[in-house]
């Protein structure tokens, strides 16, 4: 059964039992690279492969935003 | 396609005005707007807290991202300061740059009194500097 749910805004129908290490690997996303939200709260980088998104779960992902001058 | 970055005169001001505060650590913000034109500046804080460089806090970033999805507004731009030298952008720079489609504009305060802003596209570790246009507000 599909699980309704909405990532960075937009909705998508997941296969159930999809983790948030599955959306990510679909997208072809490095999990070290981004940080991640399920319904506001941040999520450890360890529960990527464990956390499963349900129905009505909003996932964002964004990449980190760094630099300098330091090289 | 046009490629040169807009944004306002105050919106200049404001970064400069940013860098100048934090000097001599680095600074750090998000733009949105649509296509190449800047909306809206969001200074952000560096948790790095160093002169070397600069990381925004996700929790800040997420919060940008939400306020630039009910406005309709894209992130178009993502800024730093280097306080001492070039507005070009280093190895970490452009190592760190993930988002393509985003312009990255430097703030150099190598001289105090006369800061200067540049902009580029980096992709895949391909830079090129774009145009940029202070327009009066």
């Amino acid at each position: 059964m599909d699980v309704d749910v909405k990532i960075n805004g937009d909705k998508e129908s997941l296969a159930d039992g999809t983790t948030i290490e599955d959306i990510l690997k679909a997208r072809d996303v490095r999990p070290e690279m981004v940080a991640v939200e399920v319904n506001g709260e941040l999520i450890q980088k360890g529960e990527y492969p464990s956390r499963i998104l349900i129905k009505g779960d909003q996932m964002d992902f964004l990449f980190y935003m760094a630099g300098g001058r330091l090289v | 396609m046009d490629e040169t970055f807009k944004l306002k005169r105050s919106q200049a001001d404001t970064m400069i005005d940013q860098a100048l505060e934090g000097d001599p650590r680095e600074i750090c913000g998000m733009i949105g707007g649509n296509g190449a034109v800047a909306s809206k500046i969001f200074p952000t804080a560096n948790i790095d807290e160093s002169d070397i460089t600069y990381q925004m806090d996700p929790k800040e970033q997420f919060a940008v991202m939400r306020t630039l999805r009910e406005e309709k507004l894209e992130l178009i731009g993502i800024y730093h300061s280097h306080p001492e030298t070039d507005a070009s952008p280093s190895m970490t720079d452009i190592k760190l740059a993930f988002y393509p489609d985003a312009y990255y504009l430097i703030i150099s305060l190598k001289k105090k009194d006369d800061p200067v802003i540049r902009a580029f596209k980096i992709v895949d570790g391909n830079v090129s500097e774009t145009g940029l246009e202070v327009r009066a507000d």
